[in-house]
Parts: structure tokens; C-alpha cells; sequence
């Protein structure tokens, strides 16, 4: 410990005996680093320390420079959940007031005699340091001359551009959920699966519309490296398909055939896998949710033969039906004929489309008018009721609970398998993003135009209303997702092109990236989401992908 | 000392006055000038005749000594009458000062008179001096001339009143002994005279009248004991006397006894109260996105009853429908001629079936269909084939999945019946309005004649009542009596727009003059409120759905946002607050907001601007 504490250019440790309640226990007097070069020449990287912090604690140590007799020493015991290469023994330091984050990270480097050395981050009470601590204490109301316990965790690193898949359109829906791909959806109506590393592996076809949601079915046991890309968009309908990855996850193809889940009457806003790959949820403008298993679905290939098939029957009939306006058009332009008589849904009328009678032809008044009293559901489909509005965001809570939430400013809560509400939260404003954080607990929830990402904790109940909400995002926040394996970590995006990625202990972000950088209003990111904890993907209407490394070991413990 | 040194020196100059009052006096030489002795070495004659002889004359010398000796020296006088020097107490000094300084001498009234004026109730007036006391009066003025006027046309006049003058004396009393012959008519009867005070009635009468009994009328004695004053001022009646003559006069020279303060009022005081803003949230307040895409004016903005979709129509000619949440323009239907409105069918879930008006056509459409690439083709065929005439009702022409309802103009504006059935179009600069109904392909013009040009016109939301708007009216007319219900006065002449609260009873219509006009019918047919915050003209109004607000979107390139809650209490009158001013448009070609529409279930607003935008605001923190 004595040759750890030896004077080198970066931080001069005075070892003081000073009568101290543990009697014999050595303190330790830090004073801190001078410079930002000679904090260089410890080896933190740069773009660690955030430059406020920097500042800070430029202007501290140029203070203590000229009056070393007025800093305030606090007593600071840290402690750790790291494992234990990273613990240092529990006795009491006296560690400069004016220290922040970045003074406390070079204590503890230099205590370890880290190299090269690993930034820390610390909590005081669960809530991480983000001054100095003088003002920290002021703050808490905390008297400066208890012992203050410190626990340090590693910092979460900057985020690093990784890798960007183009597509030819914006990317509304993003899937990081399995660990061997992840999925797109994009408004060109496809959707598109990419290795980790950026490659693009295959892209799935078969939405006659933009697609919004996508998510991937984890495996089975039975289908090993193959998962199912399930997306939803403005053609109401959701499409599976199966796709195995190979072995080296630089191709993958689809295999079998795709199927598709029909019943929503309203586009669908997001779809969500359950955390066992059994079944999935999806949420829709027709006020309901829907909980489907994987196989449910039908067989895409007939039903869209079927579709087909009515489109040119109906096409058929115009054409027979309306000879003198297709011989004008002829007329009239040369190639008219052919471009008319191209296949199109257009050529129904409408009155018809709507169902309104030609009052004229009293024969040809529809047969079934009131026949969608009680659809039929297959087994394996469950419709969730109970939203008076557009459902825009669905999220698994665990197997068997699905959170909704909706237009009409409420988040509900459903047994999957009964279809029935089990909570209600009234929310402030609509609800147009929702992670829950893995085994439950808070609710992150973004929404109702507002700049701010949002919590709800459902263990406390409606009745405290205890929300908080972070604010940093400069236009709406769209999109939110809480980190695989962590507690306290999520990223949010906004329509000011940015990712921000949080800690809630904190109230600052932890970083933020300019994830689709340009023009305002031209460069808005659309959804993000983690792929495990160490990647954060998004997608934005610049129609990239973006995929960055963040240097995460929060969970090393 | 000084200042009293010099108080004498005036007061030896002013002897002669002094000498003339005093009453004791020992000289006899009567009123002769004194002058007439100055040089002779007596200064007059006593009873017996003998001269009285001058002291010895003290020279300036003495009076410097004296000056220093006599410490009372300043108040000694030197009479020249008497030939003696007079020394001044100093009752007779107080009495010298008050006289000088024009104060009454003696305190005659005791101090009621001091503290009658320090009342507050005898606060000289306040007001200034009216104009009209120093103006000539035009009234004697106007007699004068009359007098000259009468004068030149008979200047005779003049000499014989002049020449009566000299007539001969008159009686006094001529005509006095006989007032009956003097005057026709009734009689003048003198009053009897008042019997006159003798010595007896004095307060201080002469010794032999201060009897204790006096004599009645019949000759008895009545002992009345009665008490004497040897001066009017200790009369017990004197001080009262005084006081009221005081205020007589007073009210002779009209002065105010009571002060009263003007009135002063902070204009503040008098609005009403209104509650804050921050009470009334939520309502749009931030501008979140900004739909880009149109290459000219946006005209017309509608968004569907799920709130998920957008209609736009611009004079690009194009309508575009567009996501609302991420301000992606899905699909675009282009024309031959500007959109110059745009809206949905109410029917089958409110986002099926919409329409648009395309020059001389109201254009039906389902919008989730992809538009055909020869669509404006199409539409251009349509309206080309056959113009509407003015009296035949316009034909509906089904080609290319769309339907075309013609008509004999421009159409400017429809409506739909919350229904979904039935809607109403207007033809720009027209004075008809054409009622079509979509389940039997049918149109009807409402009215036979009518010459006003109609701004606007919409249903009734839940009575078969429509409101057809001229410039200066609205009309309230009943569809199934085919009657005139209600005539509302909107003042300017100016209307442009008009929008019906959700209960019906409330009317909101702005005008060109920028004013926007609240109606409530239940309480009469002039507005109940009539707010001129616009610079320019008011180009849209909008009520929303849910929750209590409107908002009018003008010229000047701003979208006002105001709370306006309807009582279901008839005793209560709406309460409107104004809450907050969009600005995200900038003007272009003195055109701002052209447009304004509150989503259907969220506090949220459109606006299409004239800058080829679209914004959405939303309630913001």
C-alpha cells in the first residue's frame, strides 16, 4: 500500500496521522491533479471526462494552488461490488471536498495502481456524483465531518460509431434482441436483417406498406441458430418470417415459408417479442392489442394469392364494366390502355371500397352487412381490450404480463394468456414509447410531444404518482429501451437526431451521441434499442442504421 | 434686534395716525398742523391759554445712549402732539403686529374661528378655476349687441330717456298710497310692520329699562327675570350667529364643504378575473414537428378521427396525406388544379373516406389506396367533360376509383355532416350552398335565390341545422322546416370563417378585420365576445373536440390559442381565456396561417402556413 501511494505526476498523496476516531487507522490526504495535460498523462481517455467536470476542477485546483489552508477534507469510505482486483481496504480517506467525479476516479486508479487506468463513476445514497462532493453534502445537508460511504462502479464508456447499414428509406423500427442479428424496419416496406458488425444479411419483402415495428423471436431449443423476424406497419397485417443465421453470422437466409397474422383493422405501431419467444404482442390503431403465438399465423403465400386473386378479379369487372372511359383514354395518350390496365387496387370504387351501395343498382347491395358481430379467434390469439384509444407501444414484462400503452394517456397492464387488465396507469399525457425494464419494475415511457423520458414504477402504485422524468433532448423523445442485464441503464432517442444513453441515478445523461447528425427537421432519429449491453443500435429518417459500442462493465459484479 | 429697530422706525411714521385715535389728550391746540409749530419754542395753548412749552430736544448723541442704557428703549415713541415720549407694552405691540400683518387685532370670536377653518370639511375647492371665469360672457355680449343694435336703428331713444331725466324731481313715495289703483288685479296687501325693538329689548339697555316685569298685552305684569350683556359678542346667541353667517357665505361663494378625492382607479382593477394559463393546461404551447414537402402554399389541413393521418391541400396542386407522429408524407395525389380544401368523412371510423376540392370538383377518394399514376389525367377528363350549369344539379362521375361531384365554380370550402352522409359545398364568390348526399349520389342547392356571396357554411353538430355565414350575418338554417331559426349580427362586414362548439349553442367566427366573435345563442344574437387580437385578418377558426379550446389562425403569421369553456349551467357564460400566441410560420405575400385544426383526442394543433409548412404543437412542459 506504501509503494502504492508514492508521489507521481499526477496526484500527491500526503500520508497524515492524524487522531482519527478508527485510532490507528491511517488517513490519507489526496490532493488532486493540477492540469488537464498532466490528467492526460494519466491515461484517462479523452472524451471521458465530461467538460464541465474538467472545468471544474481546473478552476478547484487552481483555487487550492493559492489557499491549500481553506479546502474542506471529507471523509469518504469506499466501498465496491466489484470483484476483487478492484477493492481497496474500507478505512477512511480524507479526500479534497472540491473533488467530482473525475478527481474521485483518479483517487481510486491511483489507490489501485491501475494501468492503463479504468474510469469509475461513484454513488452517494444510490444517486451518482455529478459535483463536487462539497456541494453534494450542502445539497443532501450532510455534515462534512461524517464519514461519507462511496460506491464506485465502472463508468459506462463513450459510445463508438461501430458500424451503419443504409437502407433506401427512413428506419422506423429497430431490434437488438438476439444476440445474432439485428433487425430493421424501414418505410420502403422491407425489412432487413444485419449482423452486429454492420453487415447487411437479407432483407425480407412482403409489406405492401411502410413497415414501423419490427422484433425478433428468440430461438427455441428445437431451431438452434435460426430466430423469427416478426414486423408490423401500415398494412395492418404482421408478417413472420424464419431466418437462419450461419455459423460465421456474416449470411443468413430465409427458410420455409413466411406467414402472416391478420385481425388488426388499424395500422400496427409496434410489436413486441415475449421474453421465451412463445408468442409475441403487437399493438394497433384499432384500440386493441393482440397477443399472437409464433405459430398462429397463416400462410403468407395463400393469403397474399388471395388478395391477388380478388384485386384482378375486381380489376376484371372495371374493365367490363367501363369501356367507354378506358376508350377515351386511349385516345388520348398512346400507351394509356396498358398503364390503365395495369393491376391496381384503385380500380374499386370508393363506395364500394366502403361499403356504400350504389343506390341506383339495388342488386348489387352487399350480402353480409352485419357480420363482424363476434370474430372468431383462433387458439393462440389474444385480444387485449380495455384502451379507448390507439395502443402505440407494447413491451413484455415477463412470460405471461404485457404492458400497453396508448393514445388515451393510460399504461395498462395484461394477463397474456386471459387477455385481461390487471393495471392501469393514468399517465399525463399519451404514451408513445415503452420499455419495461427486464423482470419488471419501472416503466420508462416517452410521449405526448414532450422533451422528456418518463418513469413510472407500478410496485408503488397509482395512488403516489411517484414519476420522474430526465430532460436533456432538445425535440420529442420517440423511443426508449432499458439495457439488457442492468438496472439503472437506458437509451432514449429523439427527434433531434440524438441518442442519449442514462443512468437513473443520475439526473444528467451519461452520454450523448449525434446519432443521425443534419438539418433540423431532416435528421430525426426514430428508434433505438440495445443489442445485449454492449451495443446501442438506432434508426433515423437519414435511413441508416447505426450501431455503437459502448464500453459497459456495470454488471461485472 | 435689528429687525425690531426698524419696526420702530416705522412706526415713528405713522405717529400722526396714532395721535389722531389716542382719546386722552392733554395738548389743546385741536387740529392745527403741527408744522405750524415747528419753529416756535411752544407746541400749543392749554384750556387756560397759556403756552405749553417744547422739552429740551435730546440729539442723536442722547438716542445712541439712550439706545445702549435703555434696554426698553425700542419700544419708547416720541409723540410730537404731546411733546412726550410714549413707551409701547407689549399687548399694544401684539396689537401693531396683527394690524400689519392684516390679522383681525382682537380675539373677538374666542378660537372657534380658528378651528372652524382648519375643519376638514372647509377645504377651499380642489377643482381649477372653470374656463368660463375668464371668459367674456357670451350672453352680455349677445345684450350689448342688442343694446347697439337697438341703439343705431333708433338712436332717438337714447336723448329722450336721457331728456326724462331732467324732467323735474319725483316723489319718492308717488304711487306708494295707493297700491289697489296701481296694480290691476289683485290687491297688494302689504305685510303689517313689524313692531319696532325699543330700549327694552336691548341687551344692554339703560339702566331704567332693566325692569324684571314687563307689561303684556292686557295690561298685566309678567316677571320674566332676563339677563344683560355689556357687549353683543357674550349674547349666548352671538357665537352660533357667526358661525352661520360664516357659512352662509360660504355657501353664497359655492364652496364645497365636503373634499372629494378623485376617483382613481388602476385599469387592472377592472378586468375580470381571469384564471392563470398554467391552470388551464394542457394546451399546444411547442412547436414538435414541422411536415415539409409542399412546393407552395398550404391551403387546407384535416386530420383524420383516429388522429393517425394528415390531409393536406396546397396550391401546388397536390394533396398529401401524411403520418401524423413522424411527419412522414405518405402518399400525394397531384391535380391540375390547387386543393383548395381538404377533408374526411366523418363515416366508417372517420379515416376511410376523403375529399378534397379540386377546382370546379369536390373530389372523393379512399386515401389508403395507392393513387393512380395518371391520376390528374383522370381529373382533369372529369372536370373538362362536362361543366355543371348553373341550375342542374351537379353530376357525380365515378371514374379511376374516384368520384367527382362537379359544380359551376371553384369549390372553396366543404363540410361534412358529423354523420358521414351529407356535405356541404361552396362555390368561391358564389351565394349558393349545395348540400350532396353520399348514398344516393345526390346534390340539392338549398336556396332558390339569393344574391349575398356566402363565406362559410357548416352543420350543426347535433341538429338538423346548418350555418350559412355571409360577411355580416349568420344564419341559422333549419334543413327539415326549410326555414330561416336565427340571424346572429356579426359587426365589420368582414366575416371570413366559422366554427361550431361541440354543444351547438356557441359560435366562434372570425373576420378579415382580425377580429374573432364569440356567439353564444342562448344569449342573444350580438356576440358575446369580440376580441381584436390579430394584426391581419383571422383565416381559420377551431374548436377542438375534447377538451375546452380554440384557436384562430391569421395573417400576421400567428395561431392564437384560447380556453373557452361552455358551462352546461345556462346561468354561467362561457369562459374565455386567451392562453398563448403560436408563432412558427413566417408571411408570405401578406398570406401567414392560412389554416388551423386541433388533432381529434390530444390538446394538439395544425397550422399550414403560407411559408409551405405544416406544424404541429403540443403541450410542452
Amino acid at each position: 500500500r506504501a509503494a502504492a501511494l508514492s508521489l507521481d505526476a499526477a496526484s500527491r498523496v500526503n500520508r497524515a496521522h492524524r487522531p482519527s476516531r478508527e485510532g490507528s487507522a491511517p488517513v490519507f490526504r489526496v490532493v488532486p491533479v493540477r492540469a488537464k495535460v498532466e490528467r492526460r498523462a494519466a491515461g484517462f481517455p479523452s472524451a471521458n471526462p465530461p467538460s464541465r467536470n474538467a472545468a471544474d476542477e481546473a478552476r478547484a485546483s487552481s483555487k487550492n494552488m493559492g489557499s491549500t489552508g481553506e479546502e474542506t477534507q471529507i471523509t469518504c469510505k469506499f466501498v465496491t461490488r466489484l470483484p476483487e482486483k478492484y477493492r481497496i481496504s474500507p478505512t477512511p480517506f480524507a479526500v479534497p471536498g472540491k473533488l467530482t467525479r473525475y478527481g474521485l476516479s483518479e483517487v481510486i486508479n491511483h489507490l489501485l495502481a491501475l494501468d492503463p487506468p479504468k474510469p469509475f463513476d461513484f454513488l452517494v445514497d444510490g444517486e451518482l456524483v455529478r459535483t463536487s462532493l462539497e456541494k453534494l453534502l450542502l445539497r443532501k445537508g450532510v455534515s462534512a465531518e461524517s464519514t461519507l460511504e462511496v460506491e464506485y462502479i465502472p463508468a459506462v464508456g463513450p459510445p463508438s460509431e461501430e458500424a451503419t447499414g443504409k437502407h433506401d428509406d427512413w428506419v422506423a423500427g429497430v431490434c437488438g434482441s438476439w444476440g445474432g442479428a439485428i433487425a430493421t424496419a424501414s418505410y420502403d416496406g422491407t425489412t432487413r436483417l444485419y449482423s452486429p458488425k454492420g453487415k447487411h444479411l437479407v432483407t425480407l419483402d412482403g409489406h405492401a406498406q411502410p413497415v414501423v415495428a419490427v422484433t425478433l423471436l428468440p430461438p427455441t431449443e428445437d431451431d438452434g441458430n435460426g430466430c423469427v423476424v416478426v414486423s408490423g406497419g401500415h398494412d395492418c397485417v404482421v408478417r413472420a418470417w424464419d431466418v437462419v443465421v450461419d455459423a460465421k453470422g456474416d449470411s443468413a437466409k430465409h427458410v420455409g415459408s413466411s406467414r402472416v397474422f391478420v385481425g388488426h383493422e388499424g395500422t400496427i405501431t409496434s410489436v413486441a417479442a415475449s421474453p421465451d419467444g412463445v408468442c409475441f404482442a403487437s399493438g394497433s390503431y384499432d384500440k386493441t392489442a393482440r397477443v399472437w403465438a409464433r405459430t398462429v399465423g397463416a400462410d403468407a403465400k395463400t393469403h397474399d394469392d388471395e388478395i391477388e386473386a380478388a384485386r384482378e378479379a375486381r380489376a376484371a369487372e372495371w374493365k367490363a364494366t367501363a369501356p367507354s372511359s378506358s376508350k377515351r383514354r386511349k385516345g388520348k395518350d398512346g400507351d394509356g390502355e396498358d398503364a390503365v390496365s395495369d393491376v391496381r387496387p384503385l380500380e374499386r370504387s370508393v363506395f364500394e371500397a366502403l361499403g356504400i351501395p350504389d343506390p341506383n343498382d339495388a342488386k348489387k347491395k352487399p350480402a353480409e352487412e352485419e357480420d363482424e358481430e363476434e370474430e372468431e379467434l383462433p387458439a393462440g390469439v389474444v385480444v387485449l381490450r380495455g384502451h379507448t384509444d390507439a395502443v402505440t407501444a407494447v413491451a413484455w414484462e415477463s412470460v405471461d404480463v404485457v404492458w400497453t400503452g396508448s393514445m388515451d394517456h393510460s399504461l395498462k397492464s395484461f394477463d397474456a394468456d386471459a387477455g385481461t387488465c390487471v393495471q392501469t396507469y393514468a399517465a399525463p399525457k399519451c404514451v408513445m414509447g415503452l420499455a419495461v425494464r427486464a423482470g419488471g419494475g419501472m416503466l420508462a415511457w416517452c410521449g405526448g410531444g414532450d422533451r422528456m423520458v418518463h418513469f413510472w414504477d407500478p410496485r408503488v402504485g397509482n395512488a403516489t404518482g411517484a414519476t420522474t422524468s430526465l430532460a436533456s433532448h432538445t425535440e420529442m423523445v420517440v423511443s426508449v429501451a432499458w439495457c439488457p442485464g442492468s438496472e439503472y441503464q437506458l437509451a432514449s432517442t429523439a427527434y433531434d437526431g440524438n441518442v442519449k444513453l442514462w443512468d437513473i441515478r443520475g439526473k444528467l445523461p451519461l452520454h450523448t451521441v449525434k446519432a443521425h447528425p443534419g438539418k433540423p427537421h431532416t435528421a430525426r432519429a426514430l428508434c433505438v434499442d440495445y443489442h445485449g449491453p454492449n451495443r446501442v443500435v438506432s434508426g433515423g429518417i437519414d435511413g441508416r442504421l447505426r450501431i455503437f459500442k459502448v464500453d459497459n462493465e456495470d454488471r461485472a459484479s | 434686534a435689528h429687525g425690531n429697530g426698524s419696526a420702530f422706525a416705522r412706526a415713528r411714521t405713522r405717529r400722526p395716525a396714532e395721535r389722531r385715535r389716542s382719546v386722552a389728550m392733554e395738548n389743546t391746540i385741536g387740529d392745527v398742523p403741527i408744522q405750524w409749530f415747528r419753529d416756535e419754542e411752544h407746541i400749543g395753548y392749554d384750556a387756560d391759554g397759556r403756552k405749553i412749552l417744547k422739552r429740551a430736544r435730546v440729539d442723536h448723541l442722547d438716542h445712541l445712549l439712550q439706545m445702549v442704557d435703555d434696554p426698553t428703549y425700542w419700544r419708547k415713541v416720541f409723540d410730537e402732539r404731546e411733546d412726550k415720549e410714549i413707551s409701547i407694552s407689549r399687548e399694544q405691540l401684539e396689537l401693531i403686529r396683527k394690524l400689519r400683518g392684516g390679522i383681525l387685532p382682537n380675539n373677538f370670536f374666542g378660537d372657534e374661528y380658528q378651528t372652524n377653518l382648519a375643519e376638514p370639511n372647509l377645504v377651499l375647492p380642489q377643482a381649477r378655476e372653470p374656463k368660463r371665469r375668464f371668459v367674456p360672457s357670451k350672453w352680455e355680449a349677445k345684450a350689448v349687441l342688442r343694446i347697439i343694435r337697438s341703439l343705431r336703428k333708433n338712436p332717438d331713444a337714447r336723448v329722450k330717456k336721457t331728456q326724462n331725466e331732467f324732467d323735474g324731481p319725483k316723489l319718492l313715495w308717488e304711487g306708494d298710497e295707493d297700491p289697489a289703483t296701481k296694480h290691476n288685479g289683485l290687491a297688494y296687501l302689504p305685510a303689517p310692520r313689524a313692531k319696532l325693538p325699543t330700549h327694552g329689548d336691548s341687551y344692554n339697555p339703560p339702566f331704567e329699562y332693566r325692569a324684571d316685569t314687563q307689561v303684556d298685552e292686557n295690561g298685566d305684569e309678567i316677571k320674566t327675570p332676563r339677563r344683560f350683556y355689556d357687549a353683543l359678542r357674550r349674547v349666548p346667541s352671538y357665537a352660533p350667529f357667526v358661525l352661520e353667517r360664516f357659512q352662509r357665505c360660504l355657501d353664497l361663494y359655492l364652496c364645497p364643504r365636503v373634499s372629494k378625492a378623485r376617483l382613481n382607479i388602476n385599469p387592472k382593477d377592472m378586468l375580470p378575473p381571469l384564471p392563470s394559463p398554467k391552470e388551464l393546461k394542457p394546451y399546444p404551447n411547442t412547436r414538435c414537428l414541422r411536415y415539409l414537402g409542399h412546393e407552395d402554399k398550404v391551403v387546407s389541413v384535416a386530420v383524420d378521427a383516429t388522429g393517425k393521418w394528415l390531409l393536406s391541400g396546397s396550391t401546388d396542386k397536390t394533396m398529401r396525406m401524411w403520418e401524423v407522429s413522424s411527419a412522414r408524407c405518405v402518399r400525394k395525389w397531384s391535380f391540375q388544379d390547387p386543393v383548395l380544401n381538404v377533408a374526411w368523412c366523418p363515416g366508417n371510423g372517420g379515416s376511410r373516406l376523403a375529399s378534397a376540392c379540386v377546382g370546379a370538383a369536390v373530389v372523393l377518394l379512399d386515401p389508403h389506396a395507392q393513387p393512380s399514376a395518371d391520376l390528374s389525367r383522370h381529373a382533369n377528363a372529369a372536370v373538362a367533360e362536362g361543366v355543371a350549369e348553373n341550375d342542374a344539379p351537379p353530376p357525380w362521375d365515378e371514374r379511376a376509383g374516384l368520384v367527382f361531384v362537379k359544380h359551376a365554380g371553384v369549390v372553396s370550402k366543404i363540410n361534412w355532416h358529423h354523420k358521414g352522409d351529407y356535405f356541404v359545398s361552396l362555390v368561391k364568390g358564389g351565394s349558393n350552398v349545395m348540400i350532396h348526399r353520399v348514398s344516393k349520389r345526390s346534390s340539392q342547392r338549398i336556396f332558390r335565390q339569393q344574391k349575398t356571396p356566402i363565406r362559410a357554411a357548416t352543420f350543426h353538430p347535433n341538429r338538423p341545422v346548418m350555418f350559412i355565414c355571409t360577411a355580416a350575418y349568420v344564419y341559422l338554417y333549419d334543413l327539415q322546416r326549410q326555414c330561416l331559426v336565427k340571424k346572429l349580427v356579426a359587426g365589420g362586414n368582414s366575416v371570413t370563417c366559422l366554427a361550431a362548439h361541440a354543444g351547438g349553442d356557441n359560435v366562434i367566427v372570425g373576420g378579415s378585420d382580425g377580429k374573432l366573435q364569440w356567439f353564444d345563442m342562448d344569449l342573444s344574437n350580438m356576440p358575446y365576445k369580440v376580441m381584436a387580437s390579430h394584426a391581419n385578418g383571422v383565416r381559420a377558426v377551431a374548436f377542438h373536440k375534447k377538451y375546452p379550446l380554440f384557436a384562430t389562425a391569421s395573417d400576421d403569421a400567428t395561431v392564437h390559442v384560447l380556453h373557452g369553456a361552455v358551462s352546461a349551467d345556462l346561468n354561467q357564460n362561457a369562459l374565455i381565456v386567451p392562453l398563448k400566441i403560436l408563432r412558427a410560420h413566417t408571411a408570405r405575400d401578406v398570406e401567414g396561417v392560412i389554416d388551423c385544426v386541433f388533432h381529434p383526442t390530444q390538446p394538439w394543433l395544425f397550422s399550414a402556413g403560407a411559408d409551405k409548412t405544416i406544424a404541429l404543437f403540443c403541450d410542452d412542459n
